[in-house]
């Protein structure tokens, strides 16, 4: 069955290059440019892993992560969170993401890194529950 | 026989005429020594001329010594000097009627009794050393000492001691004369006294008659006004030290001098020999002679040129502080206001009365009290501290940020008496810097954007192209994505500046070896110049504490500026050494040299160097200013030895670690990474 992965990021070219990439590898994506969608998508589309721009307009991807976190649906979705902000991996620590990857990257490192996080979903413990 | 003989000698006339005591010649005359003769029943003796010259020639030794001894004897009972005698233990054996009248005691009372009887406590041992000197056969003459009296009443004396011998030259006691000075001296002494005052003086004081004619004129008044008393008296004092545009001042001065008043203290200008104005303090008193007629002035001049050159000074200023926009206060040592100016007011928002004798902690937000003890301690041991930025509370209650400098105030011998304070408001510029910070953050990020989505499509172009291989097409998209790359940096050295400029790029530290560094860098660095071998020189046994992230790009970019600048060279050599205090690691190539001048300003903002031959290399510029701040971020150093056409090497050198404890000098390196050991 294929992967499904949630992308959240307000700018549109980078939501369709990820898009692209993904899908050139073999995953189903569901993207959003709506910061406010993301959490009802989250609970709708159960993805195998999240990706979650830090600043989305108007919306602080921090926030989001957190609530993610806090749900018992969500809490247990890989997050990967980007950003294009200097020190944003400072930043975004304490909010819960299990990755980050700083913009600009090359879809080869991003390939890598969804990869990993989903295998790491996969493990028998986890599909257990 | 009644009728008294004119020729005869009364007994009186005679003891004068053998110079000797009158009992003597009684005794001589009942003995019959002498030819005398009874006058009545209870009358004297009376002798002859003639009896008398046969006594002078017949006396043999004994009896001219007997004379004289008679006649000395007389002598000291005459005396106006009290004249005493003692024997050996001190005890008095003679005293005659003058030390009667100066002591108070009776012969009877004195002999008998130890000298120290006249000699007050405190001179006691003064008295056993004149002793000992006395046995020694030494004279003491003309020795002023304190003596007492029967009333207690201590006198001034002047002594003359000598030692007393006996018939064979073997001294037996002293004789001691003493004149009583205490009338005579209190008016001299009191006049040498004031004399000696007057000589000694550091004040110039001079005397002048009514017309103005110095009459006399101090060691202080050579010194301060440059003339010698030669020089200066008999002169007209006008024409010596008074500039010509204050005569007037001076005949108004005299005027009043007749008239007998005293002018006090008054500041005016007098002229040194040299020509040099001064600024002079003067008292000008009058002189009167006994009969009370004012006869000449006195007048004592201060030099206070250098004490108003201070006055100004201090009042200059005491006008800057109150005038400078920065809060500028003092304080005791342990923190009572003593000094508040305006700009204090200004940025707390009390008055220097609110302040001033009271304790600053109401100033102080209550985390940072902590903080301003410890700094209050540093300046105590006579530390400056400069530019500290922290926050204070205003007395309407607001919170600012603030930039305080302390130094300690020192008394002459270097103690630590109080501090002094000033501080500046930079609520503004941490606003200002704060707005810079998310401007370039802001900027960062929206160049960054759109360069990401750049370089995913790019790669996803790549992707297709290996799909249905088109060369050119790849050509194009490789070049693309490499500018794509070029531009990422920029953004990135862009954002660093502004962090490292503003002070907010905090380094993640930790321990490694330089080599090992070097090594993984080169490992990925090197096969993108297959051109250029990299040779390895020297090994390095110490660890250094650095942010490797950050040191790997000023090492990348050392090695990339050897190989770029090196086009025609085949090698570098990238070298260790290391001594116990550093590790350095220089980066050598052979290609166009740095000229001489360029050498310092390599390492400026936008820099590039550019050489004859026109060559100029892409790039801002920015990275060497960003390597030569990094590594001083690391307390480290950098530097560059070049001759051009013999290729450039760059120095890179940083401080070894040690232990915290061993560390004398904290680096800051040192203590993040401390922190983050024990964290």
């Amino acid at each position: 069955m294929m992967k499904k992965v949630l992308v959240i990021d307000d700018d549109p070219d980078i939501l369709d290059a990820i898009n692209m990439t993904l899908e050139g590898a073999g995953y189903e994506t569901v993207v959003t440019q709506r910061a406010e969608e993301a959490l009802l998508k989250a609970n709708d589309c159960s993805p195998d892993l999240i990706i979650l721009d830090m600043l989305l307009s108007g919306h602080d991807g921090r926030t989001i992560s957190q609530q993610l976190k806090s749900t018992d649906k969500t809490k247990d979705i890989p997050l990967l969170m980007i950003s294009a902000y200097p020190n944003a991996e400072e930043r975004i620590k304490a909010f819960g993401p299990n990755a980050f990857l700083a913009k600009p990257f090359d879809i080869y490192q991003l390939l890598e890194i969804v990869e990993a996080l989903i295998d790491q979903r996969g493990t028998p413990e986890q599909e257990i529950r | 026989m009644t009728k008294l003989e004119p020729h005869l000698f009364t007994i009186q006339k005679a003891a004068a005429f053998l110079g000797v005591n009158v009992n003597t010649i009684r005794n001589w005359a009942k003995r019959g020594m002498i030819e005398g003769i009874k006058v009545g029943s209870r009358g004297d003796w009376r002798f002859t001329e003639e009896s008398l010259l046969s006594m002078i020639q017949k006396s043999d030794l004994r009896s001219q010594d007997h004379a004289e001894q008679f006649r000395l004897a007389a002598i000291v009972e005459s005396s106006e000097d009290a004249i005493i005698s003692k024997n050996l233990d001190g005890f008095i054996t003679s005293w005659n009627h003058a030390a009667e009248k100066i002591f108070g005691y009776t012969a009877q009372e004195a002999i008998g009794q130890p000298i120290t009887l006249i000699i007050p406590e405190e001179l006691h041992k003064e008295e056993q050393e004149l002793l000992r000197k006395i046995k020694q056969g030494i004279n003491i003459e003309h020795y002023e000492t304190i003596r007492r009296k029967k009333n207690g009443k201590k006198c001034l004396v002047s002594l003359a001691i000598s030692p007393i011998k006996d018939s064979r030259g073997k001294i037996i006691g002293a004789s001691q004369i003493a004149r009583d000075l205490s009338d005579q001296n209190s008016a001299m002494e009191a006049q040498l006294y004031l004399a000696a005052i007057v000589a000694s003086s550091d004040d110039a004081i001079v005397s002048k008659n009514l017309n103005g004619i110095v009459t006399s004129w101090n060691k202080g008044a050579e010194r301060v006004f440059g003339y010698s008393a030669e020089d200066a008296i008999g002169k007209e004092i006008k024409t010596l030290i008074i500039p010509k545009d204050r005569w007037q001042e001076e005949d108004a001065i005299l005027r009043q001098l007749k008239q007998g008043i005293r002018i006090d203290h008054f500041e005016t200008l007098r002229v040194r020999k040299d020509g040099v104005p001064i600024m002079a303090s003067v008292t000008i008193s009058p002189i009167k002679d006994a009969g009370g007629n004012i006869i000449g002035a006195s007048k004592v001049a201060r030099d206070i040129t250098e004490k108003k050159r201070m006055e100004y000074e201090i009042a200059y200023l005491a006008t800057l502080v109150e005038a400078s926009a920065d809060a500028i206060w003092g304080t005791t040592l342990d923190g009572t206001v003593v000094s508040w100016n305006k700009g204090a007011e200004n940025l707390y928002g009390y008055t220097a009365q609110e302040m001033i004798g009271k304790s600053l902690t109401s100033l102080v937000p209550s985390e940072k009290a902590q903080e301003a003890t410890a700094l209050s301690q540093k300046i105590a041991q006579g530390l400056q501290v400069a530019n500290h930025e922290t926050q204070r509370i205003t007395k309407d209650g607001r919170r600012i940020d603030v930039s305080i400098s302390m130094a300690p105030v020192k008394a002459t011998n270097g103690t630590v008496t109080s501090i002094s304070l000033a501080a500046r408001d930079i609520t503004m510029l941490k606003q200002v810097e704060k707005n810079k910070d998310e401007f370039i953050s802001a900027a960062s990020h929206e160049l960054k954007t759109p360069l990401a989505s750049q370089k995913m499509f790019l790669q996803l172009m790549q992707r297709e192209l290996a799909k249905s291989p088109d060369s050119k097409l790849e050509h194009y998209v490789a070049r693309i994505l490499k500018q794509n790359e070029r531009m990422n940096n920029l953004v990135y050295e862009m954002l660093t500046i502004a962090r490292l400029e503003a002070g907010q790029l905090q380094l993640k530290v930790s321990l490694c070896l330089l080599t090992d560094c070097v090594q993984e860098i080169l490992n990925d660095l090197a096969p993108a110049f297959p051109s250029h071998q990299v040779i390895f020189e020297g090994t390095q046994t110490q660890l250094v504490a650095i942010d490797k992230e950050r040191m790997s790009e000023v090492i990348t970019n050392l090695v990339t500026n050897a190989v770029k600048y090196s086009p025609q060279a085949n090698r570098i050599v990238i070298r260790f050494t290391e001594d116990s205090n550093t590790v350095t690691l220089s980066v050598q190539d052979f290609g166009i040299g740095i000229a001489q001048a360029d050498q310092k300003r390599i390492f400026d903002k936008f820099f590039r160097v550019s050489g004859e031959s026109e060559q100029t290399y892409p790039g801002f510029g920015m990275g060497l200013y960003i390597a030569s701040e990094m590594v001083a971020k690391h307390q480290g150093k950098l530097w560059v030895e070049s001759a051009p056409g013999k290729g450039a090497t760059f120095f890179l050198s940083l401080p070894v670690y040690k232990k915290f404890s061993e560390n004398k000098q904290e680096s800051p390196a040192h203590a993040v990474f401390s922190r983050g050991e024990n964290a």
